[in-house]
């Protein structure tokens, strides 16, 4: 995944300083970006090659920060505009300070139609020098590679050499600083190393270890490289196919790296399907453990049973269903007394049940996917940046549930008075006391299937039958089991929407990645083109 | 340590008694903390992630498996890049060329020891060095630094393609007493060396000498530049203080002031210790972060008091409080309520024998709630299982508690934590059904049932009475026999008193013995309610909050060792 990142800024940049601008300009001088290991001598490279000093050579590691492009005065126009390299600010004059400039010098030594850059080092402690090397290494038409005879075996520089073979890029190799006699013994095994890597056709250039006559290296050694140079700048045949050969290497990685980064994004969408799909399967099965829970009573059993029974056993539902007064009656005793009434306390067992089991299914959804997201690597980085703590329900789940629950209970009412309506008893209803028979109806909404053992129905069952009859006699028996499924489904309803919103705690950042599909496919149709494009 | 590092002592030699002291010390402390080491990894496993766990774990054996080879002989490395000239050094250090010098890169591909002064075999066989040499000390005192007891590691590269070589340094650098990293003014500033090893051994710096070879090839005037621009990034590397010595080992130039510092080294002895030490910094620093600062502390009585409510409600100990009550009104009516309405009473079960409860009046029975669940076997009580909510209200209630105690601790330990504490969660209805079934239920008769009983039949008795002398004053006059004495007291003849004063007396009676069994009742309730809460609490404590004790008590331990560890 951060692969992909890197591959998609990289590939961008090769886009921008490189496959556009020399589309655009084929006839454009050719860049030859001489790159390397810090201490190879880089610097002290391109101002013998030119005969003069362009660029500050040094002993400290590393040197050259802000990278140095020489080229001939008619070809200026060519690299002040930003055809080239557009991210980097010219400047002139040895006053580049930083990676993000870059210095023009326009030197007569250098033929027209050739221009030489000056990249920093692509090793060492310093990763602003790594990372625009690299860049300036991917906007070469020819790549001048500079290594040591202390560095020939360095593994950095063979990432670099491999790439090169990758893109087909022209290729040079200067093997600088030789020890006196070494290179009888160096030069055939870089040769080989060379020819494994498949790079068997790049020219090779040495330069023993010499003083430095007034800080260039001597005419001598370096004319080998300079000719080489000069002929390629003097031959137009040459060079356009060199570029041509280094562009088709550079459009046929684009695609490669394309596709590849259409098969990363693919991944992604995957692995997001994935969690996404956990979280989804998680609360989906608590939804439906509490529509088992609610259907097989088992809210019923225990405490909002006993409640049940006072209800029934003292009398007070009859009264709560019978008349006005004795509502009022009981209410008053409540009131005396200070202890809730009974139907209130049936109603908070109630309450408290369903709160309970919802709570719980809710936690146990949660742990669900929370454990199964820190499974999976992109999983528990998301878990990581998430504001609040995933791992455990939201903080205002129990005033929610709560809240959800009452109007539940408000809507069992409302959904009476309707009923009521219908059957024209509104009247009767009312004055049977909405209270009671929403309570007849809430039992009735738990006990569909029975799920109650026998001894249960035993203590309870007969009682409740009391007033069920009494409901059923008001309203009709059909009647009392569509209202109960609806109050059931109107529950479901309910609790959806609240674990819905749980979910989305873990649904809404991966929507916020904003992933496409069809954006691969997209990628890979580009691809293809590109592939076609350079084929003809 | 900052005092007898590589970086000071390149002057006069300290005073002997005073080192060896100081030395003494510093392997004390090093037992010390490997002790303390040891016990963070016996307890590191699942509590400490894997990679720091292992790193601990491997620096302790490590550790261990070098001093047991003592210290008479010191390792030192030559590290560094290929090109750099570890060989040329380390043949110019013994004065003999022992490792092939070459220019075909990379050169050395196996690690070569010398051991000046010879001994050293078990030592080279425990660092899998095969390839040794044996050099005589008078062989390298041609300026009076006497090496004896030196073991010199010319290591391969860790910068070429080639990768196993890169594999052999990274297994060395692990075990070697001393470090000596050889640069070259053209390899200094590698981010190989650099990011790939200089920081990591950031702590080493006591052992740590960097050396820049190859100074020949500077122009004088940009030696200095060069080791002081060296030594900054050294700083950057956090390798505060090490030492950096400039020499050339072709020229000879600087070698005899490197091997005068690797005398003073091997003569005192001390690389071994303080290279231990760094390591063990090291792995410390790792441990500390990983632990966290919070301590981690025991349940609090107040979670555990609500999860042993919700065991409560789960094990149904109001039902049966509330049978207990009934049961007692039931049997008080049975014993002492009007005889003639008792078989009213029959009818209905005993609310506490429907639940397999009864046997609480067994003399023979435990009294109060068992603290051993396991030994004694309780039959199952006959009641139902807890109910869907009860059971999601007790896990609700283990969250609660891990979330409680585990608050600001690592996720790794919230995540142990809970993992304790729902070890036993199946267990849980068992044992709360055998911890109802074990307490005993008040059940025993108060002392007035019996003398209620006999005023019960007392009053029966005259109600019966007064009722066949009214039948039989009755058939008399309908016999039209004369009329049976009927001795009045006032106005209310003796059968009519005794037949309606005894019918009301035993109601009366029955009617004080039912509003006392209501009270004792729900006494006996209350009692009944406050044993069972004991009994589950006991469930509560033996089932979970001593097993999470013993998880944070034992992560408490660890993360004190860890801060032990990192002093």
């Amino acid at each position: 995944m951060e692969r992909a990142v890197g591959t998609i800024a990289s590939a961008t940049n090769q886009l921008d300083d490189y496959v556009l601008p020399r589309l655009r300009h084929l006839d454009a001088p050719a860049l030859a970006v001489v790159g390397g290991s810090t201490g190879a001598g880089k610097s002290t490279l391109v101002n013998s090659v030119i005969s003069a000093e362009v660029t500050r050579p040094g002993v400290l590691r590393p040197t050259t920060r802000a990278p140095v492009l020489v080229h001939h005065p008619d070809d200026a126009g060519f690299f002040e505009t930003e055809r080239v390299l557009p991210g980097l600010a010219r400047v002139s004059g040895g006053t580049a300070s930083g990676t993000t400039e870059l210095e023009l010098v326009s030197a007569t030594a250098l033929s027209p139609g050739l221009a030489v850059l000056d990249a920093p080092d692509i090793d060492s402690v310093v990763s602003e020098n790594r990372e625009l090397a690299a860049q300036l290494l991917e906007a070469a038409d020819l790549w001048v590679f500079v290594t040591t005879a202390a560095r020939y075996a360095d593994a950095v520089p063979w990432e670099f050499l491999r790439r090169a073979a990758d893109r087909g890029v022209a290729l040079a190799l200067v093997l600088n600083r030789i020890p006196p006699g070494a290179s009888a013994e160096i030069t055939p095994h870089l040769t080989e190393m060379l020819a494994q890597h498949g790079l068997a056709q790049a020219p090779t250039f040495g330069i023993d270890e010499q003083p430095l006559q007034d800080g260039f290296i001597p005419a001598a050694s370096v004319a080998p490289l300079r000719n080489w140079l000069e002929a390629l700048a003097a031959d137009q045949a040459t060079r356009s196919e060199l570029v041509r050969r280094t562009l088709v290497g550079a459009v046929d990685d684009l695609a490669n790296r394309t596709a590849e980064v259409a098969e990363t994004y693919d991944r992604q969408v995957a692995t997001a399907d994935a969690l996404a799909s956990v979280v989804a399967g998680a609360f989906e099965r608590a939804r439906g453990r509490l529509r088992d829970d609610v259907r097989d009573g088992t809210v019923l059993r225990g405490e909002v049973m006993a409640r049940w029974a006072d209800l029934v056993g003292t009398g007070e539902l009859l009264r709560q269903l019978q008349s006005t007064l004795g509502r009022w009656r009981d209410r008053v005793t409540a009131a005396v007394t200070g202890r809730p009434t009974t139907s209130e306390r049936f109603q908070g067992a109630i309450e408290s049940g369903i709160e309970t089991l919802l709570r719980a299914r809710v936690a146990e959804a949660t742990d669900e996917a929370a454990t199964a997201w820190r499974a999976n690597p992109a999983g528990a980085s998301l878990l990581a940046e998430s504001p609040d703590d995933l791992a455990r329900p939201s903080a205002n789940l129990p005033e929610r549930a709560e809240t959800m629950i009452r109007d539940w209970q408000g809507g069992l009412l409302d959904l009476l008075r309707t009923e009521g309506a219908d059957k024209r008893a509104t009247a009767r209803v009312l004055s049977y006391g909405l209270n009671g028979m929403a309570m007849v109806l809430m039992v009735a909404t738990f006990a569909h299937t029975g799920g109650l053992t026998g001894a249960e129905v035993a203590i309870a069952g007969g009682s409740s039958a009391v007033g069920q009859k009494l409901v059923e006699a008001l309203l009709g028996d059909q009647a009392v089991r569509r209202l109960a499924a609806e109050a059931r489904a109107d529950l479901d309803r309910r609790t959806g929407v609240l674990l819905d919103r749980e979910s989305r705690r873990f649904l809404d950042p991966l929507a916020a990645l904003n992933l496409d599909p069809a954006r691969a496919d997209a990628l890979r149709g580009l691809a293809q083109q590109l592939r076609k494009e350079v084929a003809t | 340590m900052s005092d007898d590092d590589w970086g000071s002592t390149s002057g006069g030699a300290p005073d002997s008694g005073r080192r060896s002291r100081k030395a003494t010390r510093a392997a004390d402390e090093l037992a010390n903390r490997l002790e303390v080491l040891d016990r963070v990894a016996a307890l590191a496993d699942g509590r400490i992630e894997a990679t720091t766990a292992q790193r601990a774990a491997s620096a302790l054996e490590g550790a261990r498996a070098r001093l047991g080879h003592g210290s008479t002989h010191t390792v030192v490395a030559l590290a560094g890049a290929t090109g750099s000239g570890k060989s040329s050094l380390f043949n110019a250090l013994l004065g003999d060329d022992l490792a092939p010098v070459g220019v075909r890169r990379p050169t050395t591909s196996h690690a070569r020891a010398a051991v000046v002064g010879g001994g050293a075999e078990s030592l080279l066989d425990w660092l899998e060095i095969p390839r040794r040499h044996h050099v005589e000390p008078t062989q390298t005192t041609d300026d009076a630094a006497d090496l004896t007891g030196l073991v010199l590691v010319d290591l391969p590269d860790h910068d070429s393609t080639e990768a196993a070589h890169r594999a052999e340094v990274d297994r060395l650098v692990k075990v070697v007493d001393a470090f000596i990293w050889v640069v070259d003014p053209q390899k200094y500033a590698d981010a190989a060396l650099h990011e790939g090893y200089l920081r990591r051994f950031a702590g080493h710096s006591a052992v740590t000498l960097v050396v820049l070879n190859q100074v020949d090839l500077l122009a004088p005037a940009d030696r200095s530049a060069t080791q002081e621009h060296l030594g900054r990034l050294l700083g950057e590397d956090g390798l505060i203080g090490a030492r950096v010595l400039a020499l050339s080992a072709r020229t000879g130039d600087g070698v005899a002031q490197l091997r005068q510092e690797l005398a003073a080294r091997v003569a005192e002895r001390r690389a071994l210790v303080a290279r231990l030490s760094a390591d063990l910094d090291w792995v410390a620093n790792g441990l500390s972060i990983a632990v966290g600062d919070v301590v981690p502390d025991r349940v609090q009585g107040e979670s555990a008091k609500r999860l042993a409510d919700a065991l409560a409600r789960a094990a149904g100990v109001e039902a049966v409080a509330d049978a207990v009550g009934a049961a007692h009104r039931r049997r008080s009516a049975q014993v002492a309520g009007w005889p003639p309405s008792r078989w009213v009473g029959r009818l209905r079960p005993d609310p506490l024998r429907r639940m397999g409860l009864d046997r609480g009046h067994r003399s023979d029975d435990p009294v109060g709630p068992s603290n051993d669940l396991d030994t004694v076997t309780v039959p199952r009580t006959s009641r139902a299982g807890p109910t869907a909510v009860a059971d999601a209200g007790v896990d609700q209630a283990l969250r609660a508690l891990v979330d409680r105690t585990t608050d600001g601790l690592p996720e790794l330990w919230r995540h142990r934590v809970s993992e304790v504490a729902l070890q036993r969660r199946d267990e849980l209805p068992d044992a709360l059904d055998r911890a109802v079934g074990s307490t005993t239920m008040p059940t025993e008769r108060p002392g007035w049932w019996s003398a209620a009983s006999v005023a019960q039949w007392l009053f029966t008795a005259a109600m019966a009475v007064g009722v066949a002398w009214l039948a039989l004053m009755g058939v008399v006059a309908w016999l039209g026999l004369p009329d049976l004495p009927a001795p009045s007291v006032g106005v209310m003849p003796w059968p009519t008193l005794l037949a309606l004063g005894g019918a009301a007396a035993g109601l009366l009676l029955a009617a004080v013995v039912a509003r006392l069994a209501s009270v004792g009742g729900t006494r006996r309730a209350a009692r009944a309610r406050s044993s069972l809460v004991d009994a589950t609490a006991v469930v509560a404590e033996q089932l979970v909050v001593r097993p999470v004790d013993a998880e944070l008590e034992a992560l408490a331990e660890l993360g004190t060792l860890a801060r032990q560890l990192a002093r």
